[in-house]
C-alpha cells in the first residue's frame, strides 16, 4: 500500500475566540473563566478510511465544501488529522496549486531552482533535469525573464513541469488541469499517463469525471465529509453522478 | 480562554510528531541544506538586486546611526567608549554585531505569515523559513563588518589576538539568534501584534546591552546581573577582541554558550509544538 488512511477525522475550529490581539489577550486572561464565545467545532472529515495499493491510482469525487481538498493536504503533510492515522509510502509531489512556491520578482529559472529545492529536490538533481523542465514548460526564449511578466499558462506549465520533474511515488492532482488551454490539458494528462505506466500512484481530485474514470481504478465520493462511497472508479464516479442529476 | 484552546486542540494530532525521534528535528538542517541556503539566497538578492538602495540596509543604516548617536552619546552627552578607541568605532563595532541579532529576529517575525500562500498549500519542514531569514541577515552582516575594518584602519585601531575567537562567538550568536527566531516566528503566526512587540523589546534590550557603553562601564552591584543576557555579553566579548580592549573572561563566554544552547533548544520545541497550526491559521 503506498497509501493508508485509517480512521482519520478533520475538526477545523473556527476560532470565534481566536486571541487576535494582545489587548483582547489581556481582556480574556481576566473577564473569561468560562469562554464567552464557544468555539464552534466543524468535522470537515469524518470517518475516512481508504487505502491505494502500489500501481494504482485513486480519484476523489464530490461537491464544492465536501472535505476533497483538506483531504488532501492531509496526504500532502500541511495539515495534520484531528484523529487516525495517515501513512504515505515514497517521494510525494502535489499539484494543488501550479507554481505555488513562485516569486513573480524573479526569473523563471530561478523560480525553477528553487520550487525544486522545496519538493525536496537536490541542487545537482535540478541541474540535471533543467533542460528537460523548461523543455515541457516550453519557456526556452523566457527563462530568464521574471515570472510576473508570465502569462497565467505560462506560470501553469512551468509549475507543472517542476513538480512533475521531481520524480515522485505518488503524484496528488487538484484541478490542476482545469487552468491552461486544451493543448495543455492534453499534454499534462498523457505526462500523468506516462508516470503511472513507470509505477506513480495518482491522487486525482477533479470535478471533471471523465479525467478520474480515466486515470484512477478506485476513487470515493465524499460529502459533507462523509465517505458516501468507495471502490472501482467507475461504480463511485457513476453512482455520483447520478446523485447529482 | 484562547491559549489553552488551541493547545487542547493540538494534542492528538501531535502526539505521533512528540515521539519522533530526537535526531530528525535536527536532520532537517543537513538534509534541506540546499533548500536553506536557497531561500536565504533569494531574501538577500531581493534586498540587494530588487531596491535601489539595496545596500543602504547592511552599511549605510548602521552608519548613520552610529554617526548620530556618538554625536549626541558622545560629544553632547560625554560618555566614554572603550579606552584608546574613538567612540564612532566602538558605537559602529557594537552594532555591527547587535544588528546581526537585531536585523535577524526582525525579518524572522515574518518569514511564516509572509510565506502564508506556500505553506498552506506545499510541505516542506516549516523551521526551514525562519532558519534561511537568519542565515540572510549574515550577508548583511559581512557588508557591516567591511565597513568596520576600514573604519579601524582609519582611526588605526588594532584587534587583540583573541580575535580568532570572532568565529566561534559568532557561532554562539547564531545558535541564540536562531533560537529566539523560531519562538518569534511561530508566535507570530498566532498573534500579529508580537512583529511589533519585538520592535518594542529589541529597543529596550539594546540599551541594555553593551553597544552604547563598554561592559566594564557597568556598576559592579549589578555587572553579574547582566550575564544573562547572553546576546548582549556576545556584542561586548566580540567588541572587545575586535577593538582590543579588555576580555571579559572566559565564564563570560561559557555562560553565554549555555544560554544560547538553552534558548535555541527550547525555540526549537516551541516551534514543533505550534507548526500543527500553522496551515489552519494562516
Amino acid at each position: 500500500m503506498v497509501i493508508e488512511v485509517s480512521d482519520v477525522w478533520k475538526r477545523f475550529r473556527l476560532r470565534e475566540d481566536r486571541v487576535d490581539g494582545f489587548a483582547k489577550l489581556m481582556v480574556r486572561m481576566f473577564l473569561s473563566q468560562k469562554r464567552i464565545n464557544r468555539p464552534s467545532d466543524f468535522w470537515a472529515l469524518r470517518e475516512i478510511n481508504f487505502s491505494v495499493p502500489d500501481n494504482t491510482s485513486f480519484g476523489i469525487v464530490g461537491v464544492n465544501g465536501s472535505g476533497k481538498s483538506t483531504m488532501l493536504k492531509l496526504l500532502t503533510g500541511t495539515m495534520k488529522p484531528t484523529k487516525g492515522h495517515i501513512r504515505v509510502k515514497g517521494r510525494k509531489s502535489s499539484l494543488i496549486e501550479l507554481g505555488a512556491g513562485f516569486h513573480s520578482d524573479f526569473s523563471g529559472r530561478d523560480n525553477v531552482y528553487l520550487n525544486g529545492l522545496i519538493l525536496g529536490l537536490s541542487k545537482a538533481d535540478i541541474r540535471k533535469r533543467f533542460d528537460e523542465i523548461v523543455d515541457f514548460a516550453e519557456l526556452e526564449e523566457f527563462i530568464d525573464v521574471p515570472v510576473k511578466y508570465y502569462s497565467s499558462g505560462m506560470q501553469a506549465r512551468l509549475g507543472f513541469a517542476v513538480a512533475t520533474a521531481v520524480e515522485p511515488d505518488i503524484l496528488i492532482v487538484d484541478e490542476v488541469l482545469a487552468v491552461g488551454d486544451m493543448n495543455f490539458r492534453e499534454k499534462c494528462m498523457t505526462k500523468i499517463m506516462q508516470m503511472q505506466a513507470k509505477g506513480v500512484s495518482v491522487v486525482l481530485v477533479s470535478h471533471g469525471l471523465g479525467d478520474v474514470e480515466r486515470v484512477c481504478q478506485r476513487a470515493m465520493w465524499l460529502d459533507h465529509g462523509r465517505m458516501m462511497a468507495y471502490g472501482p472508479a467507475t461504480e463511485v464516479v457513476s453512482a455520483y453522478s447520478r446523485w447529482i442529476q | 480562554m484562547g491559549l489553552v484552546n488551541i493547545k487542547e486542540s493540538t494534542f492528538e494530532a501531535h502526539d505521533r510528531e512528540h515521539r519522533h525521534s530526537f535526531e530528525s528535528r535536527y536532520e532537517v538542517f543537513i538534509r534541506y541544506r540546499d533548500l536553506i541556503s536557497g531561500l536565504a539566497l533569494r531574501d538577500v538578492k531581493m534586498r540587494y538586486q530588487l531596491s535601489i538602495l539595496g545596500l543602504y540596509w547592511a552599511v549605510l543604516n548602521p552608519l548613520l546611526m552610529a554617526i548620530i548617536w556618538s554625536f549626541v552619546f558622545s560629544t553632547i552627552l560625554g560618555a566614554k567608549g572603550m579606552e584608546g578607541v574613538p567612540y564612532v568605532v566602538f558605537l559602529f563595532c557594537g552594532m555591527t554585531f547587535w544588528n546581526l541579532f537585531a536585523n535577524s529576529l526582525n525579518t524572522a517575525t515574518t518569514s511564516l505569515t509572509g510565506n502564508a500562500s506556500l505553506l498552506s498549500k506545499l510541505y516542506f519542514p516549516r523551521v526551514i523559513l525562519p532558519t534561511a531569514s537568519v542565515l540572510a541577515r549574515v550577508v548583511d552582516f559581512c557588508f557591516s563588518m567591511i565597513v568596520l575594518i576600514i573604519f579601524m584602519l582609519a582611526y588605526h585601531v588594532h584587534p587583540s589576538s583573541r580575535v580568532v575567537l570572532i568565529p566561534l562567538f559568532l557561532v554562539i550568536e547564531l545558535i541564540f539568534t536562531l533560537g529566539m527566531a523560531y519562538i518569534v516566528a511561530s508566535l507570530n503566526v498566532l498573534y500579529r501584534d508580537v512583529g511589533q512587540m519585538i520592535q518594542l523589546i529589541l529597543l529596550l534590550w539594546m540599551y541594555l546591552s553593551p553597544v552604547f557603553y563598554p561592559i566594564q562601564h557597568i556598576p559592579a552591584n549589578i555587572r553579574r546581573y547582566f550575564i544573562l543576557n547572553a546576546v548582549g555579553e556576545l556584542v561586548g566579548l566580540q567588541s572587545s577582541v575586535i577593538l582590543g580592549g579588555q576580555f571579559p573572561g572566559w565564564h563570560v563566554a561559557f555562560y553565554a554558550a549555555i544560554i544560547s544552547v538553552g534558548v535555541f533548544t527550547a525555540g526549537i520545541t516551541v516551534f514543533h509544538r505550534l507548526e500543527p497550526l500553522f496551515a489552519e491559521v494562516m
